[in-house]
């Protein structure tokens, strides 16, 4: 860290000099590290892992969550709303909801069943991360509507792709023995929820 | 962002900060020649109320902001560790030392607060009984589920004991006793039908959020009615057996396969006499079911208890037997209730 300013190099102090409405202006305290790295996002390991995620044909180690940052799932989060909002779905408040319930949800199951504990920041990551197939399909929702053969069939195969990496990633940080299916159960209702909000729009589902 | 790394990137799994962002305290200053004024203020010892409005800014002394590595999941377990010696930034003219004394107080005010409430309030959820019951498997589930939508054939209804290291005897997991109950398959019952009830008004085009917050409800509301009542048969009648509440729950939860069942049958439409044959298909195996498992709670066999209940005479013992049919019979009503969706 230099301790250049305007003092000589024995004299003057580490320390911003200059009231906090330096922080606004282009000059900014001394040492300050970026934005972004000081709020933690760093957008080419979100990459990295979300790539590492979602490759099906791969094993999965059970390392690959140690730093489970929030980042990257809100991100995608974020995206999936988005991607509903151009599709003429205004949904953002039932996605939270429904994220944070079953959020909870399975945090609350998966320290009850597991010999392990797990702490919740790391099972948001998780989900978040492996909900990247479902932002998917809601790009694909903007150009053609969902609610149709192709649709269904679209959103069934990203509930199965999601629900299978986020079973496989839990089952391997928690060592869990044969229990990836009833793992893997709940997992896939919380996103099967998502790929309602994605297939129907508001005032319910399709008639017949 | 090509400045971010001025090294080659850290590894994937474990990402370490390339910028220190903790920013140490000054060293120790020499005098400064010529003596020219020093910018810096008080030394560093949080006793001394130095004048803190004289010079703005250069009366700040060594203010390090705590920029922690992002992802540190633990920062929610530890307070953040503020380094001594008064680090503690001039916020609106409160004298460091008052704030930082502030700050120990109230860390010290939460963690006494924590500390009550573990104590006196830790075991009102009796953790590890129910991590007892979701101790399961794949093939335990399976099995399990065949045996509630099938249970004519199944032979040995007795629960396996298990003798634990201090000399008790205590029940094996579900994992590896089949008759063992477990909360698994109820808590997913339950919440499977509160998903298909609002699935089956959504494909009959009447589908309003507050449905799913009615069919929580009156899922809910049922195995709450089923609990009590067994309950408080077992209270009058003097049954006495260990872990009792959760055990009954869960016998309770497991009417919800065969409502689930119904529903799924009548997403088909194969007609109301089919709907109301398989409703009593349903009801039939599932208070076969109950008959058999609850007569090892409520009629202690003297070979295969845990713990000493004694015996029972021949008046209590078709009492008991009364309860157990009126139990069984009464799943009509409930299974009735959860199947008008």
């Amino acid at each position: 860290m230099s301790q250049h300013g305007a003092a000589p190099a024995y004299g003057g102090n580490i320390q911003p000099t200059g009231g906090w409405w330096t922080a606004f202006g282009t000059g900014g305290f001394e040492g300050e590290p970026p934005l972004l790295e000081e709020l933690g996002i760093n957008f080419s390991h979100i990459r990295a892992k979300s790539l590492a995620v979602l490759n099906p044909l791969r094993r999965v180690d059970e390392h690959i969550m140690d730093d489970a940052d929030l980042a990257g799932p809100l991100l995608f989060c974020f995206c999936f709303a988005t991607f509903l909002l151009l599709s003429g779905k205004l949904q953002f408040g039932y996605i939270y909801g429904v994220a944070l319930l079953g959020s909870i949800s399975i945090y609350f199951l998966l320290n009850v069943m597991a010999e392990q504990a797990i702490d919740a920041y790391r099972v948001v990551s998780v989900l978040g991360y492996c909900l990247l197939p479902m932002v998917g399909v809601g790009a694909v929702s903007v150009l053609l509507t969902l609610d149709g053969i192709l649709g269904y069939g679209l959103s069934c195969v990203s509930i199965i792709w999601c629900t299978y990496a986020a079973s496989g990633i839990f089952v391997a940080v928690l060592r869990m023995s044969d229990q990836r299916l009833l793992v893997a159960y709940p997992v896939g209702l919380l996103y099967g929820c998502f790929a309602l909000l994605s297939v129907f729009s508001d005032g319910g589902a399709s008639g017949k | 962002m090509s400045n971010y790394y001025p090294r080659s990137p850290p590894p994937l799994r474990h990402p370490v900060p390339t910028h220190p962002t903790y920013i140490p305290d000054p060293p120790s200053t020499p005098v400064s020649p010529q003596g020219y004024q020093r910018f810096t203020s008080s030394p560093p010892a949080p006793s001394i109320n130095a004048p803190i409005q004289q010079q703005y800014p250069p009366n700040m002394t060594g203010y390090s902001p705590q920029f922690q590595p992002q992802p540190t999941h633990t920062s929610q377990q530890h307070a953040p560790q503020f380094p001594p010696q008064g680090h503690v930034p001039n916020l609106w003219g409160v004298n460091p030392a008052t704030a930082q004394f502030g700050m120990q107080l109230g860390q010290s005010a939460v963690a006494a607060g924590q500390e009550y409430v573990q104590k006196n309030f830790g075991g009102v959820v009796p953790l590890s009984l129910l991590k007892h019951h979701f101790n399961v498997s794949n093939s335990y589930v399976i099995r399990k589920l065949r045996l509630l939508i099938f249970p004519w054939r199944h032979r040995p209804w007795t629960r396996k004991i298990r003798r634990s290291e201090q000399g008790q005897s205590e029940w094996q997991p579900p994992r590896e006793d089949i008759n063992s109950p477990d909360l698994y398959i109820p808590v997913m019952a339950m919440v499977t039908y509160v998903l298909f009830s609002a699935l089956h008004a959504g494909l009959q085009g009447r589908f309003r959020p507050e449905l799913l917050g009615v069919s929580a409800s009156t899922a809910v509301f049922v195995v709450l009615l089923d609990f009590l009542f067994v309950k408080l048969g077992c209270y009058f009648l003097n049954i006495q057996g260990p872990s009792q509440v959760v055990d009954l729950v869960s016998y309770g939860g497991y009417k919800f396969v065969g409502v689930i069942l119904t529903l799924a049958v009548g997403l088909f439409d194969f007609g109301g006499t089919a709907n109301f044959l398989v409703f009593m298909y349903a009801f039939l195996s599932n208070a076969f079911f109950l008959l058999r498992s609850l007569r090892s709670v409520v009629l202690p066999d003297a070979i295969n208890t845990p713990a000493n209940v004694g015996t029972v005479s021949h008046a209590q013992r078709s009492r008991r037997i009364t309860f157990l049919f009126l139990v069984a019979v009464l799943q009509i009503v409930y299974m009735g209730i959860l199947v008008r969706v």
